[in-house]
């Protein structure tokens, strides 16, 4: 019984994954400052955010308002939210590198003008000009 | 040591794996058919491994669990036997110290650690419900059923029941079926059960049935999906992974932070057996903050 259900089951998941990715099911999802706004609308209803910058290919943005700031970042074709005061960030050339440090979410770089700037006001927490 | 039934009972899980392989594949031709369906495939891996996890981690804890029941088994008030009636009373015991565990799974920490892994997909498909935990054992949640137990339900009904709910459970994680007339009333359905995979403030902390909704409407904790806010999946806190290992452990690992830093046996029960986003400022949020911060900003919806 139990070598029965662990072949069907092992099969099973190899079967369904093949099949998802020859259906297209392999997904990134984008973000624009749109759908950014959008979605912190949703997670974090009482922030104010400002100005927004969004990643060249539309892997994430970041948001400053007073006292905030925002993340969205795209997981597979989902979307996660953080927000804080301030974050540790640095700039290495044209990218923002954003440091959450979480377990799951370690660092994210996102493409954007002026990284250093963009580093400097949110690891600050100074806001927008 | 439990004595044996006069007849086997069937295990319902490894018996409905061959099922679950088949609705998934026919959930993922409807997807691509377009019906009003969403998959990507790394979530569902991840989902599915973490199902092939627990099964896995079950044979390996079966003797601890095997062992607790035959002790409590052997220290039972009552012995009621396996006539047609205690299985029916079996049913109804077992689907109400499902909702009592998933109700507390929900609103304490250090069963939240365990369960959570089942909640982390920002999807609601069929793949979706085999998202299971594999440290059911650390947060000691078989102890919800020993009642039955002490109570005279032989381990194997009580067993038999668990899986029971499990398989049904698998259906209703989908969103190709809307709303199923007067079924709503009693069962735990994909509508109900949508409400509370969701992270809208309105569905926070609802719906915790397992096969009768009965439960939540008498417990007070139904909330009606209602179609102008359409469910939004996951944690409040999404994650950023799809690996399922650090799926299973990010919970149990932010508890161990916390508990490293805690300065008083108040933290220390705060961290463990408060409610999920419990913290000693009140710097993070649990469901009832987030709650009232959305009627702050949305006066209108209250």
């Amino acid at each position: 019984m139990e070598v029965f259900v662990a072949v069907v089951a092992l099969g099973g998941v190899v079967l369904i994954g093949v099949v998802l990715q020859l259906l297209g099911a392999t997904q990134d999802g984008r973000v624009d400052e749109a759908s950014a706004r959008a979605r912190w609308a949703l997670d974090e209803p009482d922030a104010v955010i400002d100005e927004v910058v969004v990643d060249a290919q539309g892997r994430g943005a970041v948001g400053v308002g007073p006292g905030d700031v925002l993340l969205a970042w795209v997981v597979g074709d989902g979307v996660v939210v953080r927000r804080w005061a301030t974050i540790a960030a640095r700039a290495e050339g044209d990218t923002l590198v954003v440091t959450p440090g979480e377990l799951t979410l370690r660092e994210v770089r996102l493409e954007v003008p002026d990284a250093a700037a963009w580093a400097d006001r949110i690891g600050t927490g100074r806001e927008a000009a | 040591m439990i004595e044996d039934l006069p007849f086997a009972l069937p295990e319902p899980v490894p018996l409905a794996v061959p099922m679950f392989v088949i609705l998934v594949l026919a959930e993922v031709v409807a997807w691509k058919r377009g019906a009003a369906l969403r998959y990507e495939t790394r979530d569902a891996l991840a989902s599915l491994a973490m199902g092939i996890g627990n099964l896995a981690s079950k044979l390996v804890v079966a003797g601890v669990f095997a062992a607790v029941y035959a002790f409590v088994w052997t220290h039972r008030l009552l012995d009621l036997g396996h006539a047609w009636w205690v299985f029916v009373l079996a049913f109804f015991a077992e689907d109400m110290s499902y909702y009592w565990f998933h109700r507390l799974a929900h609103e304490r920490r250090w069963l939240w650690a365990s369960h959570v892994n089942h909640h982390t997909s920002q999807h609601y498909n069929l793949t979706t419900a085999l998202r299971q935990p594999v440290f059911s054992i650390v947060s000691l949640s078989f102890a919800f059923w020993l009642p039955m137990v002490w109570l005279g339900v032989h381990p194997a009904i009580v067993v038999f029941f668990q899986g029971i709910s499990l398989v049904y459970q698998f259906w209703i994680h989908t969103e190709a079926i809307g709303r199923m007339g007067p079924l709503e009333w009693v069962f735990n359905t994909p509508s109900h059960h949508r409400v509370h995979h969701a992270v809208n403030p309105r569905y926070l902390d609802a719906n915790y049935a397992g096969v009768l909704i009965v439960w939540d409407r008498l417990f007070g904790t139904f909330v009606e999906e209602v179609p102008e806010d359409p469910p939004r999946y996951g944690v409040v806190k999404q994650l950023g992974t799809h690996n399922p290992l650090w799926i299973w452990l990010h919970e149990w690992i932010a508890i161990g932070r916390d508990l490293v830093g805690a300065r008083s046996v108040r933290e220390v029960l705060g961290y463990t057996w408060g409610p999920p986003g419990w913290s000693p400022d009140g710097s993070r949020m649990t469901t009832t903050d987030l709650k009232a911060r959305w009627a702050r900003v949305h006066p209108e919806e209250g």
